[in-house]
Parts: C-alpha cells; structure tokens; sequence
C-alpha cells in the first residue's frame, strides 16, 4: 500500500519513513505543510495519508482541515492523523464529519511498528481508529458515576473497544469471545447507557464517544 | 472724607445759594451730595468686590470731585483754600469717570482710542477748564470783590482764562461724545455675559457723560460753566444719573451674590448626595451648559473626572476658563462661547467651588492612578499568559517533538533486530521516552492548554474536564471572549479543580456586559490571592459564599463588553 506522509519536523517524517518501510508500506511522497500535502494526494493518489496535526503557517489545526479536505475530495483514500494532543476534540472534529476510514493516534504511540501497521491496515478496511489512551482516559473519568456505574467489567471493555473504532468481529477477537456474545454486550451497553442504537458501525463509534465525552451533569 | 468734602460743600451751596448748582433748594442739594457719595460708596464697591479694582477707585474719584464742584462759591466757600480748590476741580469729575466707563469690567484701556478718549477728557476737565484758566484768573478783578482770594493766580489774563476755557468747553464735549460712542460699541459688541455684567454701570454713566456733554454745550455761547437755570436742571439730571450708576453697581453685586449662592447650593448638594456626573455635571446645571467639561490640571497634563487622561481643546473650538487656587491654575472649564466671560463668575466659581473642586481632583487623581494601576497589572497578567502560551509551544515544537522522534527511531531499531534480548531492551528503552511524553504533555497542557487559544474556554473546559476528573462542565457558552477574560476564567477554574479533590460543577453565563463564572464544589477552595490578582487585574470580582450543606460557590465577574 501506498502511504504519504506529511510532518514539518524532518527527524520524525524520517522516522515514520523508516517505520513504515520496515512495516512493508511503500511511502509515494514527503510533505511539509498541509498545502503540499494536499498537492502531492491530488498528484500521486496513495492509498493513505500519514499527517501531522499542527504544521504550518499557524501550527494549529491544519493537519485536521487537511484531512477533512482529502476525505472530502477522494474518498478512497484513508486518512490517520498524528498529534501530540491527547484531549479527544482533535479526534472528535474529524470524526463527526467522516467517521469511516479516518484515525487519530498519539505520536508515540505509532512509533511500535506493530500498531502503526494495525492502524493503517484497519484504515485501508474502513474502519475508524481513536487512541487508546484517549479513550482510556474518558471511560476512566466517568467509571463510577451515572449510567457507566451500572455496566460491567467485561461490557466497560467491549465499551473502550468500540470507541476505539473496533469493528464487533474484531472486539471477539480481542477478548477471545463469540461475535455473538459481543453482540449481546454491545445491546446491553446502548440499553444502560441510553444510547440510540446507529445502524452504521462507524456512526456507533461517534455515537459511544460523544456519551463518553461529554462533561455536563450525569 | 466724602463727608467732609460733602460737609464742605453743603455749607458753600448753603450760604452763597445764587452761586450754588442747586440753587437754593435744600432738597436738590441733598439729592447732588447724597449721590456723590454714593458714588464714592458704589466706586469703593467695585475696588473692592469687582469686577475690577481700577475702575472701582475712578468711579470713587469721580464721586468725591463731584462733592468738589460746589466749593468755587464766591458767597458760601469758607476760606480761600476751599474756594481755589473748587475754581481748579469745579469740571473735573466727569476726567475719572469718562476713565472708569472706558475700563470697567477689565481695568484696562484696551485701544489707542480709548487712551486718547480717556486722555483728552482730562486734559480738557481739569487743565483747561479748571487748574489753566485758575492759574491766571482774578475773581476780584472781574467785578467780583468780595470773592475770596485765588490763591493760584500766577498772573492775571482775562482773556487767557477766557480762551482757556472756550477750547476747555469745545474739547469736553468732543471728548465725551468719543468716549460714548466707544463704550456703547464696545457694548453692543460684547458677549451676552459681558453685557449682562457691565450694561447696567456703562449705560447710566454714559448717560451722565452725556449730560455733562450737553452742559458744555449749553455753556459754549456763555464761554464758560455757570449755574443759570439750565445748568440746574442738567446738574440736578446728572445726579439722577448717577443715582442709577450706583444701583447699576448694586445690581452686579446682586447678581453675583445670587450665583454664588446657586453654586454654593449646588456644591452643599453635591457634598449630600453626588451625582453621576459629579461636580462636572453640578457645575454644568448651575451654569445652564450640559455640555461643560471640567478638567484637572495633573502634572502638566489635563484629566477629567474619572481619572482619564483628555486634551485641552484649542480655545479656538470652544471657550475655555482657567481655575486658579493660590495663584496656581488647577482646573479648566470647557464651555460654550461666552459663558463666563464674566471674570465676577469666574471668581465666585474659584471661591465657592474651590473646595470642592479640590476634592473632584483629588478622586480624579486617584482614579487616575487606580486606572494606571489597573492596566500595569493587566499587562502583567497578559505578559504572563503570552509567555505561558510559548512555553507550551516550545514544550510541544522543541521537547515533545524530539522525544517523538527518538521513539519512532527506537522503533526502527527494534524492527531491525532479531536479537530478542536487544529488541525487548529497546521495547523497555520506548517505554521510558513514552512516559517523558506523558508527563511532558501534562506540564504543556497545565501551563496553557492549547484548546483555550484555538477553540475558546467552552473548548478548554471540556478539555481540562479531560484531565481533571472530578470537573463537570455544566454549561459555559460556546462563544469567544477576550483572550484575557478567557485565561482569567480558564486559569481560576483549573486552580481550583487542582486543589479541591471533590466535585466541582461550573457553571458560565453571559450577563448582558458581565461574564459570570460559577463553581459549586463540596469543599471550599483555599488561597485565592493569585486569582484575585488575576481578576482584579480586569476589573472583575471574585465571591466566596458558603452553601447550607457546607459546600461553597465561588463567583467571578468579569467585565466583557463587546
């Protein structure tokens, strides 16, 4: 597959080349800024799109609006956005708007080449990617309190695994369950949590995310 | 003295009545002295009082040579010195009383033509109709031998002292019509406040020059000033006149008392109960100008009453008066043309205003400074914030960034290697720099969240909610505010979300021009000087109350007009 990489900072866009060389990816082009990025996907079309958050000229959200931009021009083409950022808004902007084929993972966090190979590979399927960390840490806030108080151990897991863009194939697979088991967690949980059951997996993931975010009373 | 010279005169009318201006009415003689003296009274008035001092001892001059002017009584005068005293000064009164109509109101002669007025009347009332024509007459000699002596006689000239006066008449009269003509055009070309202050002294007094005019006149065919019927009658007018100069001087003190008193009513009410726009707006209603500023003079430059700093508009644009105290100017009014022209006002408003406009400029200094004070502080607090937000960005661009990149080639390493010793040395090695990145990305976000610049406080709190799980965000607007009121707001919240370990509910609101920040927690937040410098440095307050089950709310406001 081929993958482009976007970063203004030239020591990780040379890491990432490496990495993602070792993990059997074949990289169409460097980009610097988001402009560029933009130009080189329209140029050469890869198969995915590897980008910064923050690059210039404002070092704000540029790698987000390119993303959103790309997603937008050509839908084929998969999109896993980097950041420092470990607040779950970054994610959240981009996946609203194109819950399929889109990611956002830690910068770190791709430096295991395992993961970086997975995330990507799960992109390439359709699927949607959001750190573990991030989601992680929003279950955590809200563990003993409100709805999430009345769900189980095993259903809080088959949770983090859905707001982390897990298809339920793949949650079975993870917990070594039947996907028939998982489809029962699954009913339970939008059941405890009130949530309105979205025919679509990827809209599922917004879905459980937005409960998981939001910071009004519970 | 006015009586004594009065005295005199009366006893030299008295006894030598066919020689006498008022004849041989007792009535009419009283009525000529009384009003001279008055006139001294009225002149010492002005000295005194204002509008100004010079005028004031000319009208007071002119009064005592007017009690003068009976004494060249041949009959009545007791003594030569009396009567050669009232043969040299018997016209000159109507000298510093032409004089005190051509300054009244500034003290000054203001043109070439006015000193040549003033001038010429002297000369022609006491040189050429009264010392000159002394120095060489001879009563006795011309058919008058019971006169007392002249002492004053150099010579005798009769036909001197008759040319003397002949010219002495024709130039008075000149003279006078000069001097009318140029203080009723002054008049009429004066300010309404001006006018309204010196109308009622120059009318009368030109009235009276008049008359004196008219008399010599009537006297150029006789060749000198004499006491037949209508020399009477005109004298006795002159008196009557004069009598209205002085309630003309009356009325300006009047006048003056009763705007004195308004403002000093107005300056007791201001003490009471101050209004909104303060004495500014108490000495705009008492001198009928809405539109009057007050400023204070404040090391060289002007501010008004709230402290900020104003430019004194040219007194091309608008009329201006300067306040003294102590010699020392300390305020300005800035008014409508003509205002207070009138120097009367302007010293009534220094006397009776003077205290509190001490007080208006002393709040206005310290609102000054407060204000001063106010913005360093802000700028402090904004200094800080913008150093806080290049600190994140260096931590995020510089630190972060590295460390990244020394994971990722950490990475490549381990993909490269088969030796699982060395692979799982690196794994650990990846472990250690991802928690650097963890603590790393916790002091970047507690020093400025990024969110808080980029998206707004709405967005930050969400954010730090992330962080801080015991915050609940229970509603704060998604709009933006100014990036100060942002960090005030976002900085007093995360402090306490840092300190207190319970839950803690916020709650925002716009209040027209007041943002509102509340937040509930279980327990009360500790030190809050840090923060309330932060507020404070913006005009807003912050408010502790405790809750009957023990919990506490604090409030802040901040100013957010848009």
């Amino acid at each position: 597959m081929r993958v482009l990489v976007a970063d203004d900072e030239a020591l990780l866009r040379q890491g990432l080349v490496q990495l993602l060389a070792k993990a059997g990816f074949e990289v169409a082009g460097e980009a610097r800024d988001a402009a560029e990025l933009l130009r080189l996907v329209d140029a050469r079309r890869p198969d995915l799109v590897l980008t910064d958050i923050k690059m210039p000229p404002d070092h704000t959200d540029e790698g987000i609006i390119a993303a959103k931009e790309i997603r937008a021009r050509h839908p084929e083409i998969g999109v896993l956005v980097l950041s420092h950022y470990l607040e779950s808004r970054y994610a959240m902007q981009l996946l609203e708007e194109f819950p399929e084929r889109t990611g956002y993972l830690l910068k770190d966090r791709v430096s295991d080449i395992a993961v970086l190979a997975d995330a990507l590979q799960r992109i390439a399927e359709g699927e949607c990617v959001v750190d573990p960390t991030i989601v992680a840490r929003l279950v955590a806030r809200r563990e003993n309190a409100g709805p999430l108080a009345a769900v189980t151990e095993r259903e809080r897991e088959v949770l983090a695994l859905m707001a982390e863009g897990h298809s339920n194939r793949a949650i079975a697979k993870r917990l070594f369950i039947s996907p028939k088991t998982v489809e029962g967690h699954v009913g339970q949980i939008f059941l405890k949590l009130d949530i309105d059951e979205e025919p679509s997996a990827h809209r599922r993931v917004v879905a459980v995310l937005a409960f998981l975010r939001a910071t009004g009373p519970l | 003295m006015a009586v004594a010279l009065g005295v005199v005169a009366g006893v030299a009318a008295r006894a030598g009545p066919d020689w006498a201006l008022s004849g041989s009415s007792l009535g009419l003689l009283l009525v000529e002295l009384a009003s001279a003296a008055a006139l001294v009274g009225a002149g010492i008035v002005v000295w005194v009082r204002g509008p100004d001092a010079r005028s004031g001892l000319l009208l007071a001059s002119a009064g005592l040579l007017r009690l003068v002017a009976e004494w060249n009584n041949p009959d009545g005068a007791p003594g030569a010195f009396v009567f050669t005293v009232g043969l040299a000064l018997s016209a000159a009164a109507v000298g510093p009383l032409a004089h005190a109509l051509l300054v009244h109101g500034t003290g000054r002669l203001r043109d070439a033509a006015s000193w040549l007025a003033a001038t010429t009347v002297y000369v022609a009332a006491v040189v050429l109709l009264g010392v000159a024509p002394t120095l060489v007459a001879d009563p006795r000699a011309e058919g008058c031998p019971d006169c007392p002596a002249n002492f004053l006689r150099v010579m005798t000239h009769p036909h001197v002292e008759a040319r003397l006066q002949r010219w002495g008449l024709a130039i008075v009269v000149g003279a006078l019509a000069l001097t009318i003509v140029i203080v009723l055009a002054r008049l009429a070309f004066a300010s309404n406040a001006q006018r309204r202050l010196v109308a009622p002294v120059v009318i009368p007094g030109c009235a009276t020059l008049a008359l004196v005019a008219a008399d010599g006149a009537h006297s150029r065919h006789r060749g000198f000033l004499s006491n037949d019927p209508v020399d009477r009658r005109l004298w006795l007018l002159e008196a009557v006149a004069i009598w209205l100069v002085v309630a003309g001087v009356a009325w300006q003190r009047l006048a003056a008392r009763r705007f004195r008193a308004a403002l000093a009513r107005v300056v007791v009410e201001l003490a009471d109960s101050p209004p909104p726009g303060g004495l500014r707006g108490a000495l705009a209603y008492a001198l009928g100008d809405p539109d009057l500023q007050l400023l204070h003079a404040d090391g060289g430059g002007w501010i008004d009453g709230q402290g900020r700093t104003r430019r004194l508009p040219e007194p091309t644009d608008v009329a201006r008066t300067e306040l003294a105290r102590d010699g020392r100017v300390v305020a300005a009014l800035v008014h409508r043309p003509g205002l207070l022209d009138d120097p009367v006002r302007v010293q009534e408003l220094e006397r009776t205003a003077g205290l509190a406009l001490e007080h208006d400029r002393l709040n206005a200094e310290l609102r000054a400074q407060l204000s001063h004070l106010r913005i360093s502080r802000a700028q402090v607090v904004a200094v800080g914030d913008t150093e806080r937000r290049r600190l994140e960005r260096d931590l995020h661009d510089g630190a972060q960034q590295a460390l990244a990149g020394l994971a990722m080639s950490l990475g490549v390493a381990r993909a490269s290697t088969t030796n699982r010793t060395r692979a799982e040395r690196l794994a650990a090695a990846q472990d250690a720099v991802r928690v650097a990145l963890a603590e790393l990305r916790a002091m970047a976000h507690r020093i400025s969240p990024a969110a808080l610049g980029d998206a707004g406080l709405a967005a930050a709190l969400d954010v730090l909610a992330e962080w801080a799980p015991q915050l609940e965000v229970a509603h704060v607007p998604a709009e933006r505010f100014d990036p100060a009121v942002e960090s005030a707001a976002y900085f007093v919240v995360a402090s306490v979300a840092s300190t207190v370990s319970g839950r803690i509910v916020v709650d925002a609101r716009r209040e027209s021009d007041t943002f509102v920040v509340e937040l509930r927690a279980a327990e009360a937040p500790g030190a809050l000087t840090e923060l309330e410098d932060r507020i404070e440095a913006l005009d807003g307050r912050v408010v502790v109350e405790q809750t009957t089950g023990g919990g506490s709310v604090l409030r802040i406001t901040l100013p957010c007009a848009s």
